[in-house]
């Protein structure tokens, strides 16, 4: 760490060189003003919803008087700082087993006619707007967890839907998550441009394939067809990133690799721990995670599957529901105090440039209105400290926009979105 | 993987160019069924090849990466059916009709010989054509009403079919409902994860024995015999099965088993791991037996909370059903038949009386009592008078079985114009007592089946 002396002996010479957020000066007058510290977007869904008696406030009590649920209860210290909103609900979800698949997108599954349809999804919004200067374009986390009695989310491979409305993949553990983001590369840089060059070559080949395919296809297969070009078009982009990059080595990690295989609760505090510590060292800052769900419920020993859980009635089932929120709640409590921890250039902490927002399609067993909504963090500039309770049917979408929007992101509409939450604007 | 076992060698192989061109190219027509790589293309295969050995890796990695290479082109990875003037080999002229057969009408679409093959053999067998198909499909022989319909009866034989079973059956009859929930093993200790898995099992194991031996669709609804292995014949205590092979069994003539609505499979799909669901029970024999499908349940339909706390029989529990309007359009077509099959219990078990407990409060126990009336439909004392219904609909199940068939096999869903297609699969297949392959053979000769 350079200490404040020396940085005062060499002063003349601190003016050209970059800023160096270690040294945590303020800056001179003549110096070049920084940019200030960039936006960040965090989306969490847990599967299943939660459990209504509990981890909703009164909605008699709206406001920043309210009382805090027993469901979230363990944010207590954080209270001022989070926002939650009743009333919200995605238009086109009728199936609860869809689960998550719609939580960021608010498309209609039958669009068109079709069996299943899906659009771009909030994050890739936000990663599509300020994802060009960080190594990673946006972080997609999942549990570890293949429920048998179903996955809870529903289909997808992340939270993370694109522009095609495709899914996305990402890391569905610790280990893999803190190696994709930390782990350096063994293969010297020149084999690294050679293998680029000839992956290069591969997808040209499979182009002219393609190419030669398309003579004589009809309308409908032409247009899946597409779908193939496209796709050959995203590994090209993706392939230009990784040029981009490779000569710049990964940052040092500001935590020790995990261990392979822990599961639920412990597995929910590392991805906390490394979402963290992806924005600090600025990797990404658009990341999403799908929670564990069966995992958690394990590792808490409770005996109810996640599907029956979802199904609670007073008894063991709503008990194994209830325990489920309160973890689930201290963990996020956790991450909120990470991101207080972490300093920005400029003195203020990261959690004042981050949106973090913490939810579910579901509300509870299969009821989609009001979906559970928890929003804090300082990115969107957005009213905390308050339950809100926002009229019967509000677009989720409104919200998604709302904090787009408020994270600097241009924007008319997102889904079915139907305008911006004006409570939610300070 | 024979047009490969030459080459495929270990980590130090050296190989002779003209051997890896010949192997990849026998490699690529396997691959893309029939389609024969351009030089082009294959000149590029071997530059990958090559470029990778010259990168350091050994003949394995780079042979990998060159087959990779070839299994995500789009001709591998779609099922390609081009349209007029450059359809492949086989295509009928416009001017040259099919040779006509006196009472096998066989289609008359736009697609190709090789592309029909292709099409037949992933819906009977999920898989690319096999050789003979090929040789068949490529000589124009396919077209022919006679060739084909052999070749559906060669495949229907072969035991891949089971490829096309398993995953019809599944999709149709919503099989995942079998895996929503678990099943509580303090209540039902019998039905464990093997027990599960054979009732699974009978469902892919009756429909296959009606189509090997090309019985009627009738005996899937009521039938005197069920197709068993050891486990599930000690699960329904019939006498006399051993091992894990499943077989036909003669059933005594009160069983209540025989036919789907018999199996533990199908009532377990209708429950909730604990309880019975006689909704959900109806709504299934609606939608996929008598081809009636309710509409879907509103939006959000609330818990009715009126009967919260109550220790109350099932019937009394469901009558709220029958108080509102809305809820009594529906439910009183579908209540009916979910209270008939009321003497399964959540794992398909044979039961007289049934009990509900809140913990800590009462437990009550009452009789089952199935009898019921159809909506504006004869009514039945029993769960067998109920079966027999069911079964004297027959034809409307054909209607339902044809229509998700016609699904499955052309990868869409079904529309208006094709509604004469499943008359047709059905007023054919009446004349032959409803026997499954009819379904078949009438589909796979269709218009529809040899179009674009």
């Amino acid at each position: 760490m350079i200490k404040r002396r020396h940085f005062l002996r060499s002063s003349a010479a601190t003016l050209v060189l970059p800023f160096l957020e270690s040294v945590g000066f303020r800056r001179f007058a003549s110096a070049a003003a920084p940019a200030a510290p960039a936006k960040r977007m965090i989306f969490i869904a847990m599967g299943y919803g939660v459990t209504q008696e509990t981890w909703f406030p009164d909605r008699a009590q709206t406001g920043p008087g309210y009382v805090l649920p027993p469901g979230l209860a363990p944010l207590a210290r954080h209270k001022e700082d989070l926002t939650v909103v009743q009333g919200l609900s995605n238009r086109y979800s009728e199936d609860a087993h869809a689960g998550s698949t719609f939580w960021l997108t608010g498309a209609n599954p039958h669009e068109g006619g079709a069996v299943f349809h899906n659009g771009i999804s909030a994050d890739q919004v936000a990663a599509a707007a300020f994802g060009k200067n960080t190594r990673f374009t946006s972080l997609q986390l999942n549990g570890s967890d293949t429920d048998l009695s179903g996955p809870g989310h529903g289909q997808g491979l992340s939270l993370a839907w694109d522009t095609r409305g495709k899914p996305i993949g990402g890391q569905n553990s610790p280990l893999a998550a803190f190696n994709r983001l930390f782990s350096a590369e063994t293969v010297p840089v020149e084999s690294l441009r050679l293998r680029l060059a000839q992956k290069r070559s591969l997808l040209d080949t499979v182009m002219e394939e393609a190419k030669d395919l398309q003579r004589g296809l009809a309308k409908a297969d032409l247009e899946k067809l597409d779908e193939y070009f496209q796709g050959i078009r995203e590994i090209e982009v993706r392939l230009a990133k990784e040029e981009q990059w490779q000569s710049v080595p990964k940052p040092k990690s500001p935590l020790q690799a995990p261990p392979d295989g822990p599961l639920g609760r412990e597995e929910i505090r590392l991805m906390y721990d490394l979402t963290a510590a992806a924005l600090q060292t600025d990797s990404t800052r658009v990341v999403t995670y799908r929670l564990p769900i069966s995992n958690l419920l394990a590792s808490l020993g409770v005996k109810v599957a996640a599907h029956d859980m979802s199904h609670y009635n007073p008894g063991e089932r709503m008990e194994a529901s209830q325990r489920r929120d309160a973890a689930n709640t201290e963990l996020l409590a956790g991450l909120l105090d990470k991101l207080k921890a972490v300093p920005e250039a400029d003195g203020s902490r990261l959690f004042d440039h981050t949106t973090v927002v913490f939810g579910s399609n579901i509300s509870n067993v299969h009821n989609l209105t009001n979906c559970p909504t928890l929003i804090t963090g300082g990115g969107a500039g957005v009213k905390l400290g308050h339950h809100l309770v926002v009229s019967k049917d509000t677009p989720l979408c409104n919200v998604w926009l709302t904090l787009l929007r408020g994270s600097g992101v241009e924007l008319e509409r997102h889904g079915d979105s139907s305008g911006v939450v004006k409570e939610l604007i300070v | 993987m024979k047009a490969l076992a030459s080459v495929v060698g270990d980590a130090k192989s050296v190989l002779p160019p003209a051997e890896l061109g010949k192997a990849l190219e026998n490699f690529c027509l396997e691959a893309f069924r029939g389609h024969t790589p351009s030089p082009a293309f294959l000149k590029r295969l071997l530059n990958v090849y090559d470029d990778r050995r010259s990168q350091g890796g050994n003949h394995r990695q780079a042979l990998t990466e060159t087959l990779a290479l070839v299994l995500s082109s789009p001709r591998f990875l779609y099922l390609s059916e081009p349209s007029g003037a450059l359809a492949g080999a086989g295509t009928p002229a416009p001017s040259e009709p099919l040779a006509p057969s006196q009472n096998q009408s066989s289609g008359s679409g736009n697609l190709s010989a090789r592309d029909l093959g292709t099409r037949l053999s992933y819906f009977l067998w999920s898989a690319p054509p096999d050789h003979e198909l090929r040789d068949l499909a490529a000589t124009g022989a396919l077209l022919h009403p006679e060739v084909l319909s052999a070749q559906i009866g060669r495949l229907l034989d072969d035991p891949r079919s089971g490829d096309f079973l398993r995953p019809f059956l599944h999709q149709w009859l919503r099989m995942d409902r079998l895996d929503f929930f678990r099943f509580n093993n303090v209540l039902f200790p019998d039905f464990d994860e093997s027990t599960k898995e054979a009732a699974r099992m009978e469902v892919y194991e009756t429909f296959a024995h009606v189509l090997r031996k090309n019985r009627s669709l009738r005996e899937l609804l009521k039938s005197d015999y069920a197709v068993v292995n050891g486990v599930l014949a000690q699960y329904y205590k019939l006498p006399g099965v051993r091992g894990d092979d499943f077989q036909v069994v003669n059933l005594p003539a009160d069983s209540p088993r025989g036919g789907l609505l018999g199996m533990a499979a199908i009532h377990g799909m209708g429950s909730n791991g604990e309880h019975s669901s006689p909704i959900e029970r109806g709504a299934w024999v609606l939608r996929k037996l008598l081809n009636d499908p309710p509409p879907p349940a509103p939006a959000n339909v609330p818990q009715l909370s009126r009967l919260e706390g109550k220790v109350l029989t099932t019937r009394e529990r469901l009558v709220a059903h029958q108080e509102q309007p809305q809820c009594a359009s529906c439910h009183r077509k579908i209540d009916p038949i979910g209270f008939g099959l009321e003497n399964f219990d959540a794992v398909g078990q044979w039961r007289t009386e049934d009990s509900y407990e809140r913990p800590g409060q009462a437990r009550k126990t009452w009789a089952v009592e199935p009898a019921g009336v159809f909506h504006k439909g004869p009514s039945f004392a029993s769960y067998h008078e109920l079966r027999d219904l069911i079964q004297a609909r027959t034809e409307d199940f054909s209607r339902a079985f044809s229509t998700a068939l016609l699904q499955y096999a052309l990868g869409r869903p079904v529309s208006f114009s094709d509604e004469t297609l499943v008359e047709r699969m059905v007023s054919e297949a009446k004349t032959q007592d409803f026997a499954l392959r009819s379904f078949i053979l009438t589909l796979v000769r269709s218009d529809a089946f040899h179009s674009k």
